[in-house]
């Protein structure tokens, strides 16, 4: 009996012991929801785990905190191996010696667009998973829009009112799917019009909130986009649960031809030739400006950072490695439609939507970039009350004017605490 | 003689007996609890960000941020409408369900851990069930539409005015329960005799009610008051599950405030508003346990 109970205790040990080394071969990935595609990663993932005889474990937090819960895990020594994040405002997101310069990395060499992922200073803090997108559009059913004869490319803002007019009218389809839920999906609307309105007036105007030379109030385009936004629900475009459907349930509405348009980036649609085979999907550019519809763009991808406090630094460096090999990074080009981020992918999967846009607007220099691209230091953390006055504006507790003296409080509050030079 | 000496410090050494007991205790108590909230009240006076490494002290500006911002206003609103009435429901229906359950039934047993049961839940799942319930084309609609009042249907948690009220709703259906018992556990404690007493002398139900169930069971109601009052004061689950603050910031309560400020890495806010809330807590506490305690003596 003695003997047995030795013997239990000594496999328990062994256990305990081999379970600790075995932790410490675990590399961790954080990631959240909307930069989660669980299929292709987990298939990749076990490619890697298979080849250097790790375990992989990826933590998807709610798009919502998953900032914050990066920063506390910093500040607590309890970091993820690898994160990903907008590439590069992450790089003024968090302080300098967060990531590790991966300059000298074998891929690096590769890339199709390294600007995407270096910065000034030509450092290169992430690994792009592809080369550029981020293309903000009306993403229109094809069936719809041919069923009740509606201009798939309409030149003036009022000819996209008449369309969602004549969809409201039918009584079958919601014009437009909005998904507030996910506040991060709010700001589109808001982004695209002040892009297109503001930047294209003064290509320098949020340059200049930034330096607290301007003010939001003194930003007049941004309260007519707002007032814009506002009259498509008040004029019943949307859907009545706007403020209850998720992004992942707008989606599925519009996959499924409950809705005529959803307005979002190209990430929207980039599985719908594998979920909905079915679907044909068109696209245009909200045209703020009569005549000179433009598409908005961004100047960031997804990006694999590896975190210079992370207990697993060199082998974190191979698993990006692995992953940029085309046998894995192949399997993701073709489930995701993204441009390729390296010159070896032989894949090139992004849905003939894309591709077209590319033409009509990219080609063709009719795009204009976010207004974010130029305000990287400011987090979702401090955009989710901007959101939020978004949302109050639909409610209608808060007037255009209201909104952006609110948000003039707030940036004023945030650009103060983190010490920006002017405030 | 040493024997002279020893008496007293048999005493002394007698009557710090239970301190050297209980001092393990007070120390974890001090050390996650007191070191805390003493931090805490130091800290709410610094600029302590997650984006300057340095920490200053800055005296009471952040407290008149506090007091300046709206959300600050909206919540301590919310927060007081939320205390009070799911207060008011959750003791009225637990001592409801607890005078209904204090009889012989068969079944009493069973049916009080099904009213039980929500307290054990955890608010992942109620949320959850309770999102699905409240969506527009939810269970709650769909009734609504059975019975003939399809123009009453609301995105119950999309709607400024309904979104609070559904997160009580929640947190009364949750904790009812919990009262119930609490109020079982009262109710089965008042002698029987009062009672045979009182209907010989010609008592009615609402009679006996008034006048022996109720003053007697002022101790748990106590209990029952404070647990209630000060769990709606510092509810944070069921609102950041439900509705997350919304639509907008209507639903906002303190609670969350703080966490939005801390998640947003103003720390040095977020424990200003934190000690506020401890001290509005702390007063709230011991103002209800001194009245009913005043009360029972009056009884």
């Amino acid at each position: 009996m003695r003997r047995i109970l030795r013997l239990a205790l000594a496999m328990a040990f062994v256990l305990c012991v081999g379970s600790v080394f075995a932790a410490g071969k675990t590399i961790v990935i954080m990631s959240h929801q909307t930069k989660f595609h669980e299929k292709v990663e987990n298939q990749i993932m076990a490619n890697i785990e298979k080849k250097l005889g790790i375990k992989i474990e990826y933590q998807v937090l709610p798009d919502g905190n998953w900032e914050q819960v990066f920063r506390t895990k910093l500040a607590a020594g309890d970091a993820p191996d690898l994160v990903i994040a907008n590439a590069p405002p992450s790089f003024d997101q968090f302080e300098a010696g967060t990531f590790v310069d991966l300059a000298k990395e074998p891929w690096v060499s590769k890339m199709v667009n390294p600007k995407a992922v270096t910065d000034p200073k030509g450092k290169i803090y992430a690994q792009p998973r592809f080369s550029s997108g981020v293309f903000i559009l009306i993403y229109y059913n094809k069936k719809i829009f041919k069923e009740l004869n509606l201009n798939p490319s309409p030149n003036t803002y009022t000819d996209f009112l008449a369309n969602m007019e004549k969809v409201k009218k039918s009584g079958k389809y919601t014009p437009i799917i909005f998904s507030n839920k996910d506040k991060w999906s709010t700001q589109i609307f808001m982004l695209c019009g002040n892009g297109a309105l503001g930047k294209t007036r003064d290509p320098e105007i949020f340059k200049k909130i930034v330096a607290n030379k301007l003010k939001w109030v003194d930003f007049p385009e941004f309260q007519v986009v707002m007032a814009k936004f506002k009259e498509l629900f008040d004029k019943g475009y949307t859907n009545k649960d706007s403020l209850t459907t998720s992004f992942d349930d707008a989606k599925a509405a519009f996959g499924m031809g409950k809705a005529a348009m959803i307005l979002n980036g190209d990430w929207t649609i980039g599985d719908f030739a594998a979920k909905y085979p079915d679907f044909e999907v068109g696209a245009f550019a909200i045209p703020f400006i009569d005549k000179k519809p433009m598409v908005t763009t961004a100047n960031w991808v997804d990006g694999i950072h590896v975190v210079a406090s992370g207990k697993q630094v060199d082998l974190a460096k191979k698993v990006l490695a692995e992953i940029a090999k085309p046998e894995n990074y192949e399997l993701w080009a073709a489930d995701t439609g993204f441009a390729p981020a390296f010159t070896d992918c032989k894949v090139d999967k992004q849905p003939p939507v894309v591709q077209e846009l590319i033409k009509k607007y990219i080609k063709t220099g009719n795009f204009v970039y976010q207004q974010n691209d130029d305000m990287t230091m400011i987090n979702d953390d401090v955009y989710q009350e901007l959101w939020s006055y978004y949302i109050e504006l639909i409610t209608g507790d808060k007037t255009p004017l209201e909104v952006a003296q609110a948000w003039d409080a707030k940036f004023a509050e945030f650009m103060k605490m983190k010490g920006v030079a002017g405030w | 003689m040493q024997g002279g000496n020893s008496k007293p410090r048999l005493n002394i050494e007698r009557h710090l007996f239970p301190y050297y007991l209980i001092m393990p205790a007070l120390l974890l108590y001090a050390l996650f609890f007191i070191l805390p909230i003493m931090s805490s009240f130091l800290l709410s006076c610094t600029d302590w960000n997650v984006y300057r490494k340095a920490i200053n002290f800055n005296g009471l500006s952040n407290f008149l941020v506090i007091f300046k911002n709206d959300q600050f206003q909206k919540a301590i609103a919310n927060t007081g409408k939320y205390a009070v009435v799911t207060t008011v429901f959750k003791l009225g229906l637990g001592l409801l369900l607890a005078l209904a359950l204090n009889r012989q039934l068969l079944t009493k047993s069973l049916i009080r851990t099904i009213f039980y049961m929500p307290a054990v839940i955890s608010y992942v799942v109620l949320g959850l069930v309770f999102s699905s319930i409240l969506k527009m084309d939810g269970l709650l609609n769909h009734f609504i539409h059975s019975i003939g009042f399809a123009s009453v249907e609301l995105d119950w948690l999309g709607n400024k005015f309904t979104a609070l009220y559904c997160v009580m709703a929640l947190d009364i259906w949750k904790w009812s329960g919990l009262c119930m018992a609490i109020f079982l556990a009262g109710l089965q404690s008042i002698p029987s005799d009062y009672y045979e007493a009182s209907r010989i002398d010609g008592a009615g139900v609402g009679q006996q009610f008034r006048n022996i169930t109720l003053p007697m069971l002022t101790p748990v109601l106590g209990i029952n008051f404070i647990l209630s009052f000060i769990g709606g004061i510092t509810s944070f689950d069921s609102v950041y599950i439900l509705t997350n603050n919304g639509p907008g910031f209507a639903s906002i309560v303190m609670s969350t405030l703080v966490f939005t400020y801390y998640t947003k890495g103003y720390y040095g806010v977020a424990s200003a508003m934190n000690l506020m809330l401890f001290i509005i807590v702390a007063f709230i506490s011991i103002f209800i346990a001194a009245y009913f305690r005043r009360k029972e003596v009056e009884l």
